[in-house]
């Protein structure tokens, strides 16, 4: 018992600075159990204290994120705010680092699957606590006085996972589990003093696993991920928490129609409390109550204004169209980032409004009429066959993705559990097939445009940066800065994937941080219309040395002209094909000539006219062997491509397992090309004409 | 000389040669007086002589009075009248009447009714609830020797329905017979049933339309159907619907749609005139004159005439038809 | 997607006209761009003509709309006008009625308008001719037929139906699935 009055002691200091705390500490547990539960529930108590005071001003902090900036946008002190952001940024290279360190730091506890995660978090909050050391001094000192204390205490016993999933068979109470999460992230936070010997971090990890499903309602699948997003467990508890919670009600002012500053008069005289929705943006307006119907004021109806969530006006600034563009949304229901690209080009030029599911394409076509919109084609059609209908014909790409939705929780509860592992990897190629069909649409030699902007309402890395690094390596472009204001940078590295460093360009939106929907936003830039892959430029690379080589040995003036030409070209756009012919001696003359003709065609159109020079120039000049030669070389190519990919994604190319054929058949194709009705046909008459 | 206009009465009786046919029933008399020189002279005189003549007849037969009116009862007409409608043509023999009389067998009518044993009622001979119905019967008695396994009653229900199939068939075979049709050797009289014309009967026309038919009627509506040598193309292919070109100039889409406008505008002027002449009130009077003096709907009489009227002219024009055909032909 | 024939045009521009007179050659003839109408499943879309050849690439199938949808043919080739058609109809309307906000609602919910929701109309309007009704605030939310001119509504009871209704903003909402 005298671990209790200390801690008595402790509170009543603390009483002074945080009246919370104090409330916290004397609510006494309901004493269901028996003693020995009973003095084990008060060591938890204390043991939560440190835990307590420094997710407390995290929390703080985060909280004027969202509150504060929603009741009064002025009063919310910019540096606070700054601030903020500063501690995480700082807690994030701290998170790198750690990560880099762990190995040596953790490398004796066990050797996990999990590279030490929530190991890495105790430093970063260690640090943050360090920076707000001014402000509340009192508060540290006490911590100390109790991470003192619990050195020599007893520590939180971890229940075994069976133990957990009969208890949670039975009757799980949340304050229980509740409680186990916060001691188990206590733990984690700093593994290697408050750890039980015997138990592996594995162990605790899978029981945090549990309670949080339990706690929030998600399956394992999504748990696992968001704890990998969020290796902070305070932050990944607010992620969780946010997810629950609504977004307020945002509407866009349609500025073909009116102007934001006489909507919100009309509103508020229709008995809306509305305010601007942030700073970054002129028509967004956030509604806090309604005596009416938002969805059918007279002014919704006329279309003055649209329902939508802030972060769908993110990709539509990053794309900022221009009046007179051609433009793409190509999965534009229900239209509202349709119709606010058409407000940003003031219904000029041509803007194609795409969805794959015909009924929500109706939505798309009356709220485009409501709108006002009148340079919109509306069309239903699959995403990937617009490479093929309009090769290189806009200007400014939007892809909205479908993704599963992991942002957007709190809009459909059904996504914690229905969403799993092979979901997110149909979703992840269906993606990766759009963006490259999207980008394979875009104009690059546009004047102003080009662009292509890419977003998803998930927060999974494997629907973001791996399709936008996938692509960066599949096309010859690159990421730009969106150009919007918030957000934070996109991973660069994240566990096993180590992405492209320009994917700090692209933006990531979390609901806890930026009181938003979950969001990622990239935007490129189309550098040329032929269709590289990284694989190619290397291959290009390497043989063009080779040539230089050869060259040098021959010694040609007319060759060494086409070199320096091909060096040029190669500097922003090679053909695979171009490369692959390369080593034929024999053809080097035509191929400079043709090149000089024309830059920059695409594969399939430069194999056709190789194959038909050769036909027409030297017939019977072992133009099969080379082609076998070709073919044999691009083999080569593509086995080697495959080797270097590790599996999922990393690397960009998906390794395909070569189909077993369903039926051989046993006749050889010559003699079963013998044996067709012709060939009878004549050996027959021969064979008459033999007995005659 | 005849003298139209006489005052004085006529003697009611009248001479004639040849005695006339009378027929008081029918009201009818035939003169029988040769006729001389030109017919139309003396007509009227003659016609009222007979008329007196059969009057003279009417007034012998019995008379009644009825309060002031004088009534007589004809007698039954001796003349017989022509038919209104052809004789019906004598139906062939069927082929059972064929052996009856071959056979002098008489037809026996049979009673309609007969006097049922068991529930000692008379019933219908035939047909439904008949009398003496074997099929209806509760209990069979088994003839010796004969398989007690074997369903009677089935058996008499089936003897029944084969007596009914082979009437119908002998029936069928009968009307075929006696309309003579042209598939004789065919197994029943149905297979004429949705065949059309004849192929041989076909004309020249109906054969063409037959084989264009035919060969667009394809899954590729008649695309890859090649034709024979010398064959002609289908003529007669439907109408398709053209619209202008979609690609076409806008500026003379424009025109069109100015045209169509200036159209529109023009007979709108019309009808705002006449509108501002009625609001003005001047042809309000001669309008309800109009509708005063408007015949009134068509009535159901008028319709029935006209149709009666229709199809006389149809049936003229068929008697007709050769005289004019060879007319026209004449003309050529 | 196809030009119109010379009779639906005759259709078409009747309906207009109905509403808008003579301006419906503003329609056609417009500075800033060729403007046309074409006929894509049996329904009229208005568009500028660049706009048109660019919805041309797209396949008939997938194509569900470009520019504006004016209204469309019905089965018996009558031409009935859509709520979609009001951004035209509305600035070049000859005769218009202003409407109570409380009857505003009931607009809006597909009723028709009684003389005791009219706030205003205009002077001379014929009965039987194309109307667009207008709220206060002069945002138009909806059309249909002068039921009665503005003579005879002074002198009808305050039940007697004014406006028929033709088209609202409602049923963008309500027909969402239609438009």
């Amino acid at each position: 018992m005298g671990v209790v009055s200390k801690k008595k002691v402790t509170a009543a200091l603390k009483a002074k600075q945080n009246g919370g705390v104090k409330r916290k500490i004397e609510e006494t547990p309901p004493e269901t159990n028996g003693e020995v539960v009973k003095k084990k529930k008060l060591v938890k108590k204390v043991k939560k204290q440190p835990k307590n005071g420094l997710p407390e001003k995290v929390k703080k902090i985060a909280l004027f994120d969202d509150d504060e900036e929603e009741d009064d946008q002025v009063i919310v002190p910019k540096k606070e705010q700054e601030g903020c952001q500063r501690c995480r940024e700082e807690e994030k290279k701290q998170l790198e680092e750690s990560e880099e360190e762990s190995v040596d730091q953790f490398g004796d506890d066990d050797s996990d699957a999990l590279p030490d995660d929530f190991g890495s978090d105790e430093s970063g909050e260690e640090d943050l606590s360090e920076g707000d050391e001014d402000e509340l001094p009192i508060l540290k000192e006490g911590e100390e006085e109790l991470q003192l204390n619990i050195a020599s205490q007893e520590k939180f016993e971890l229940p075994t996972i069976d133990e957990i999933e009969n208890e949670l068979k039975a009757a799980p109470s949340l304050e229980i589990v509740r409680q186990r999460i916060s001691d188990v992230i206590q733990v984690l936070g700093d593994f290697k003093a408050r750890r039980d010997p015997k138990k592996s971090r594995d162990d605790y990890l899978a029981v945090l696993t549990k309670d949080l499903c339990s706690q929030y309602g998600y399956n394992e699948y999504l748990i696992t991920k968001f704890m990998q997003l969020f290796p902070n467990g305070a932050e990944l508890l607010q992620f969780l928490e946010a997810n629950d919670n609504p977004r307020p009600v945002t509407i866009r002012a349609n500025s073909l129609k009116v102007k934001r500053r006489d909507l919100a008069k009309n509103l508020i005289n229709r008995g809306m409390n509305v305010d601007p929705a942030a700073e970054w943006t002129k028509v967004g307006l956030v509604v806090y109550d309604s005596q009416v119907p938002v969805g059918a004021t007279p002014e919704y109806l006329a279309g003055h204004y649209m329902i939508q969530g802030l972060n769908s006006l993110l990709p539509v600034m990053a794309l900022a169209p221009q009046p007179g563009d051609r433009v793409l949304d190509m999965c534009a229901a229900p239209g509202g980032k349709t119709s606010h690209i058409a407000a940003l080009m003031k219904n000029s030029g041509v803007l194609y409004a795409n969805d794959f599911n015909f009924e929500r394409c109706r939505a798309v076509i009356g709220n485009l009429h409501r709108l006002g919109v009148v340079n919109a084609v509306v069309c239903n059609l699959n995403g990937e066959e617009f490479c093929k209908i309009r090769p290189n014909g806009f200007d400014r790409i939007l892809l909205d993705a479908p993704c599963s939705g992991t942002g957007v929780i709190w809009k459909d509860q059904s996504v914690k559990t229905s969403k799993d592992s092979q979901d997110v990897q149909r979703r992840h190629t269906m993606q990766r097939k759009l963006i490259l069909s999207a980008m394979d649409a875009l104009d690059a030699n546009s004047p102003n445009g080009g662009y292509l902007v890419y977003s998803t309402c998930s927060v999974l890395v494997e629907e973001n940066e791996a399709v936008v690094n996938f692509l960066l390596q599949r096309r010859h472009c690159q990421l730009v800065n969106t150009g919007l204001s918030i957000g934070v940078d996109g991973y660069t590295r994240f566990r096993d994937y180590r992405f492209h460093p320009s994917l700090s360009l692209t933006k990531r939106y979390y609901p806890h941080v930026h009181n938003i929907d979950g969001f990622f936003v990239a935007k490129f830039k189309k550098l040329s219309n032929a269709k590289t892959n990284k694989f190619g430029v290397d291959e290009a690379n390497r043989e063009k040395q080779e040539k230089k080589a050869q060259e040098k040995a021959d010694e040609s003036d007319n060759d060494e002209d086409g070199d320096a030409e091909e060096d040029v070209e190669s500097g922003d756009d090679e053909d695979v094909e171009e490369v692959d012919k390369a080593p034929e001696p024999v053809k080097v003359k035509e191929n400079e000539e043709k090149k000089k003709q024309k830059k920059a065609d695409d594969d399939d159109e430069d194999d056709s006219d190789d194959e038909e020079k050769v036909s027409n120039g030297k017939v019977g000049s072992g133009a099969r062997k080379l082609k076998k030669k070709r073919n044999q070389a691009k083999q080569k190519a593509k086995q080697a491509a495959v080797a270097e990919d590790d599996g999922f994604n990393s690397t960009g190319v998906v390794k395909k397992v070569k189909k077993a054929k369903a039926f051989k058949s046993k006749i050889p194709k010559r003699a079963l090309a013998r044996s067709s009705a012709k060939t009878v046909k004549n050996k027959r008459k021969k064979l008459l004409e033999k007995s005659r | 000389m005849v003298v139209l206009h006489d005052t004085e009465p006529k003697s009611t009786t009248v001479e004639k040669v040849v005695e006339p046919i009378i027929d008081v029933g029918n009201l009818l008399i035939v003169d029988r007086d040769s006729i001389e020189g030109d017919v139309t002279e003396n007509l009227l005189s003659r016609a009222r002589n007979n008329t007196q003549l059969l009057f003279n007849s009417i007034w012998q037969l019995e008379q009644k009075r009825v309060e002031d009116a004088i009534l007589v009862d004809l007698p039954a007409p001796t003349y017989r009248l022509p038919r209104e409608k052809k004789i019906p043509e004598k139906k062939e023999p069927t082929k059972w009447e064929k052996y009856a009389a071959e056979k002098g067998i008489k037809k026996r009518t049979k009673a309609k009714k007969v006097f049922d044993e068991q529930s000692k009622e008379w019933k219908p001979t035939y047909g439904y609830r008949r009398g003496n119905d074997d099929t209806k019967d509760w209990v069979i008695e088994i003839p010796d020797n004969a398989d007690p396994n074997k369903d009677y009653f089935e058996e008499r229900v089936e003897k029944k329905k084969e007596r009914v199939a082979k009437n119908e068939t002998a029936r069928l075979k009968n009307l075929a017979r006696q309309l003579k049709t042209t598939i004789k050797k065919g197994p029943s009289t149905d297979a004429s049933i949705g065949v059309g014309v004849n192929p041989r009967e076909k004309t020249k026309q109906q054969v063409r339309f037959a084989v264009d038919r035919a060969k667009v009627s394809t899954a590729s509506v008649g695309k890859f159907q090649e034709g024979l040598k010398g064959e002609k193309v289908n003529v007669k292919s439907g109408k398709k619907r053209k619209f202008e070109s979609n690609e076409g100039p806008a500026s003379n889409e424009k025109q069109r749609s100015l045209e169509v406008l200036q159209k529109l505008k023009n007979k709108k002027a019309k009808i705002v005139e006449e509108k501002a002449s009625i609001a003005a009130g001047g042809d309000d009077g001669e309008k309800r004159e109009k509708k005063k003096s408007g015949k009134p709907a068509r009535q159901k009489s008028e319709v029935h005439r006209q149709k009666w009227f229709k199809n006389k002219v149809a049936d003229k024009k068929k008697r007709n038809h050769g005289t004019v055909k060879k007319g026209g032909k004449a003309k050529r | 997607m196809r030009p119109l024939t010379d009779e639906e045009t005759e259709k078409v521009f009747t309906k207009l006209a109905s509403f808008i007179g003579d301006n419906v050659s503003m329609l056609i003839d417009r500075s800033d761009a060729d403007y046309c109408f074409r006929n894509h499943k049996e329904r009229v879309y208005y568009a500028s003509e660049n706009l048109m050849r660019q919805a041309a690439c797209i396949a008939r199938e997938p194509l569900l709309s470009f520019g504006t949808c004016i209204g469309k043919f019905t089965k018996t080739k009558k031409f009935h006008l859509h709520i979609t058609a009001l951004d035209y109809l509305a600035p070049y309307a000859k005769y218009r009625v202003w409407l109570k906000p409380n009857a505003e609602q009931q607009f809006l919910y597909g009723n028709n308008v009684l003389k005791s929701g009219v706030a205003r109309m205009t002077e001379g309007t014929p009965t039987h001719s194309g109307i667009v009704v207008l709220s206060m605030s002069d945002v138009p939310i909806g059309f249909g037929v002068a039921a009665k001119g503005t003579m005879d509504s002074k002198r009808a009871d305050p039940t007697a139906i004014i406006v028929l209704h033709q088209c609202d903003l409602g049923e963008y909402l309500r027909n969402e699935s239609t438009l």
